[in-house]
């Protein structure tokens, strides 16, 4: 009986991460799903709006930051979606941190950017930076790029929909490898509570058939 | 990161000890043993043998860990250690040490570079205790040794790095965790897991309280409040559930004195744990004799190393153990301040070095008392304090509106809703359980933490009134001095829900108490997913220890850079240097920062800390007398020029670091100077070396090899 026990326990927990894998590949597909049909799609500065920047004079492709807080803004007529988005450029100093801002409102010219849809540069290892906002359709995007000021930016390559490949839509981040290492213990847990409890009541009730007979 | 695992090592080997040897749970091991060893090398560290201490400790673990399995079989200590708890502990602590050697955050703020981060590095540069080992600080270093103590054990075999203090909290913290699960064995394993993720998420919970859009940083930071209140969480759960298991209470008495060794203010944490455990003790005054039949049978050797287990269930044992845990919270702090420190500061006085005096806290705390009787009249500053510490327990203000809850200061909400929800944790507790006696202890329990806290927060409101002054505010930091007891209380109460929802089911008793215990696991599971939920909406994970963005240290990692080229550019190698600062516009904290950054070369005061006008006597911002035009002095100290070449000699200034001057300086000091400052006007150096000494020094310009920032 009670080696049945530590079996069904057993069980339960290998179907969980079975299940937990599973999941974790099947969101990578649907990522991949959801941007594969979006065109990469290049841009230049001449693209953005500049705020708290401006392009210098006789260098394509270069701007520098007035002050801490320069912005580029792109947004096209009708929204769109946006997978990867790729900024691939070099600075003369150390620039501090680089977010992208987006935003869903069609008044965001008044509205503006909210703090909630903020997302943090990751770096490619050639050095490109790159945000992942998974196929999101959005009214407008904004690029900060450095929170210094004085910094001359020389721009190579911006992306909209960068291509990605299949492999990276499967990398772990911080909170799928917690998803997946720790969801079965807890989801584990919950099954066994469950199944004690009701153990326990149909138990209860046998005794109680028992006595009453 | 090999010498941290060297160390987890050396406590497990020490845990198995503990266990094989008088038989205490697994979970309550990883605790008792780090506090041991925070004491051990605390007083080593006293005594002035550091790192020799520091390497017996170190053997006799491995020794003991040796000895014990060879005495038990490998096979059945392994199975005996691997409960949810300690498993929880191992594996916790050794993913921390992998995840931040990988990712290697620094230290990044105020009292981390004042005093948490610098001692440690101190401590590890010189291998001695941080209160005598040499430093710019013109103060003795007197805080209690606990957090910097580990933090330099788990760093003993490597070299020195901000990341392994971190490291160090964090198992720590894990020990508590496994303290708080230790009584839940693992076939209960539906109670251990969603009690281990309330204690996991308690240090934010407890501390975080508004949306966070920029990194926010818990358990990476080197202040002793979290572990303070922790640590207090820990002795008590651990105290609570021997009692339960019905092992021997000794173990508490290091933990105790550990807890009080974290900071001045928690010691107070120390008396309020031992209080408690005096009443516990007081209840069940009479001995039972079926208690007694049903302790674990022993063999005649082993009966002394567990006379403590049969020693709480005889009146003269529980007055020992009485007057132990008292004297376990109060020796340790009485023994460091007023022997240990007090010996240090007079070492000083006779090498001429005269240190700031401070307020005693005990006068600071009688002429209070006075002015709350009404015996002395009260002054503006207690009125008004006691109003604001009122209003910040009882209301809410954000926003303009006035709602009740206390101003905000965890994820539940300010003061008062954290009380309540506590005092619901209790309740629930005490109804969900069918034993009568435990109900009474939990009672009783309740009611000693209300009472501590009332007390707790009087000395921190004496503090406020008398201690800070006012120019700090009414109540400066007052979140993070009132989280440290919420923590211990909160982790208490879920302690003893746990209790409840860990009874033995009996089909031959009445069905409710099967309701009682399934409820109680329910309730443990719904406030596990209340925090998960709250946790989640207000601190997303890349804002988080664990999933912070590397942008986060980008502006430390560029001061960390020109520190190092400031310290290739004078390294001798032969000696350490020490350096004279000069910032015209500082307020102390970048004093902090680059004698953080310059250790081994020490960074000295600048100055005489108790010269008469202004702000500090040194430490960064000079002119000449005459050229101060009659303003007051509050921005800036005055020597004459023949002043400072007299103090750098007697210093043994080696070099002037030039961070900022501005005209004043350069009108007051150029002519100590061989090229009259020209090259610090230009930006080509910031560093001078010093020559000659007395009346005829003189300050050489240093060539540069990188360009200055």
């Amino acid at each position: 009986m009670k080696k049945n026990k530590i079996m069904w326990n057993r069980a339960i927990f290998i179907v969980l991460y079975g299940v937990a894998i599973l999941a974790y590949f099947i969101v990578g597909l649907f990522q991949w799903q959801c941007t594969k049909s979006l065109q990469a799609k290049p841009l230049t500065l001449e693209d953005f709006t500049l705020v708290s920047s401006l392009l210098v004079e006789n260098e394509p492709n270069a701007f520098v930051s007035t002050d801490p807080d320069p912005q580029l803004v792109y947004t096209q007529e009708q929204p769109f979606r946006v997978g990867r988005f790729t900024f691939s450029a070099t600075s003369n100093k150390p620039g501090g941190e680089m977010v992208l801002y987006y935003t869903q409102e069609q008044d965001y010219l008044t509205s503006g950017f909210s703090e909630k849809n903020k997302i943090w540069a990751k770096q490619l290892p050639n050095g490109t930076w790159y945000f992942d906002l998974e196929g999101k359709e959005v009214t407008a995007i904004r690029l900060d790029p450095d929170t210094v000021g004085g910094v001359v930016w020389q721009v190579n390559k911006i992306e909209l929909n960068a291509a990605k490949s299949f492999g990276a839509y499967f990398a772990p981040t911080g909170i799928s490898i917690l998803a997946v290492l720790l969801g079965p213990l807890l989801v584990g847990a919950i099954v066994l509570y469950i199944k004690q409890m009701v153990q326990t009541f149909l138990q209860g009730k046998k005794v109680e058939m028992v006595q009453s007979s | 990161m090999l010498d941290i695992l060297v160390a987890v090592l050396a406590i497990t080997c020490l845990c198995l000890f503990l266990k094989n040897q008088f038989k205490i749970s697994s979970g309550f091991t990883p605790l008792v043993a780090l506090s041991t060893t925070a004491l051990w090398f605390s007083v080593v560290g006293m005594l002035g043998i550091l790192w020799a201490g520091g390497l017996v400790w170190y053997i006799v673990c491995g020794v003991l860990g040796v000895f014990t399995l060879g005495k038990h079989s490998i096979k059945s200590s392994l199975a005996n250690m691997l409960s949810p708890a300690f498993l929880l502990f191992l594996l916790g602590s050794i993913l921390v040490c992998i995840y931040l050697g990988i990712r290697q955050p620094v230290l990044h703020e105020w009292d981390e570079y004042s005093l948490w981060g610098t001692i440690v590095k101190i401590m590890k540069e010189n291998n001695e205790l941080y209160t005598t080992a040499p430093s710019g600080f013109a103060w003795a270093s007197t805080q209690t040794p606990t957090l910097p103590a580990i933090s330099y054990f788990v760093q003993f075999f490597g070299k020195y790095a901000e990341w392994k203090i971190y490291t160090a909290y964090s198992i720590l913290y894990l020990s508590v965790i496994s303290a708080l699960m230790a009584t839940v064995p693992l076939r209960k394993y539906q109670v251990a897991v969603p009690l281990g993720i309330v204690g996991l998420l308690t240090p934010w919970f407890m501390t975080v309280y508004n949306r966070e859009y920029e990194a926010k940083l818990v358990w990476l930071s080197s202040y002793g409040d979290i572990p303070a209140g922790m640590v207090f969480a820990g002795v008590l759960v651990l105290y609570f559930g021997l009692r339960t298991k019905k092992q021997p209470l000794w173990p508490v008495i290091p933990v105790l004195a550990a807890l009080a060794l974290i900071k001045d203010n928690t010691f107070v944490f120390a008396l309020a744990a031992a209080g408690i455990m005096v009443l516990d003790l007081l209840l069940d005054w009479r001995k039972k004799k079926d208690e007694k039949s049903s302790l674990p049978r022993v063999s005649p050797t082993k009966k002394i190393a567990i006379l403590g287990n049969s020693a709480q269930y005889t009146w003269i044992g529980r007055i020992i153990y009485m007057v132990l845990f008292l004297l376990s919270a109060i020796a340790p702090y009485m023994l460091w301040t007023n022997c240990y420190i007090a010996g240090v500061v007079a070492a000083r006085k006779s090498a001429g070095i005269t240190d700031p005096n401070s307020l005693s806290p005990f006068s600071a705390l009688l002429a209070g008392t006075k002015m709350l009787f009404g015996l002395e009249e009260k002054s503006t500053r207690f009125t008004e304090v006691w109003q604001e510490m009122w209003k910040s327990f009882l209301w809410n203000t954000t926003n303009g509106n006035k709602r009740i809850g206390g101003a905000p200061l965890s994820m539940l909400g300010g003061g008062l809703m954290i009380v309540f929800v506590i005092t619901v944790l209790f309740v629930f507790a005490i109804i969900l359980l069918k034993n009568k006696k435990v109900r009474v202890r939990i009672g009783v329990a309740y009611g000693a933490m209300l009472l501590c806290f009332i007390g707790y927060t009087y000395e921190i409101f004496i503090s406020y009134v008398f201690i800070f002054g006012d120019g700090q505010g009414l109540t400066p930091s007052y979140n993070r001095y009132m989280y440290g007891y919420y923590i211990g209380w909160f982790l208490l109460a879920v302690y003893f829900l746990a209790q409840a929802a860990l009874q033995t089911l009996n089909p031959q008793e009445k069905p409710i108490y099967a309701i009682k215990t399934f409820v109680a696991q329910g309730a443990i599971f719904a406030f596990a997913g209340v925090m998960m939920l709250r946790t989640s909406m207000l601190l997303p994970l890349y804002n988080s220890d664990i999933g912070y963005t590397q942008d986060t240290f980008s502006s430390q990692k560029i001061e960390q850079n020109y520190a190092d080229v400031l310290n290739q550019t004078m390294n001798s190698g032969a000696q350490t240097e020490r350096i004279f600062y000069v910032n015209q516009t500082d307020n102390g904290e970048e004093w902090f920062l680059y004698h953080y950054l310059l250790l081994p070369n020490i960074l000295d005061y600048s100055g005489i800390a108790t010269k008469a006008g202004g702000p500090g006597g040194g430490g960064g911002t000079y002119t000449a007398p005459e050229l101060l035009n009659g303003e007051p002095a509050t921005n800036y100290n005055t020597y004459a020029p023949l002043e400072l070449q007299e103090y750098m000699t007697d210093a043994g200034i080696t070099y002037v670091f030039l961070d900022e001057i501005d005209d004043r300086f350069v009108d007051s000091y150029a002519s100590l100077f061989t090229d009259g400052l020209q090259q610090a006007k230009n930006g080509a150096t910031v560093l001078y070396k010093v020559n000659g000494a007395g009346s005829s020094l003189m300050l050489s310009p240093v060539e540069m090899e990188v360009a200055v920032r």
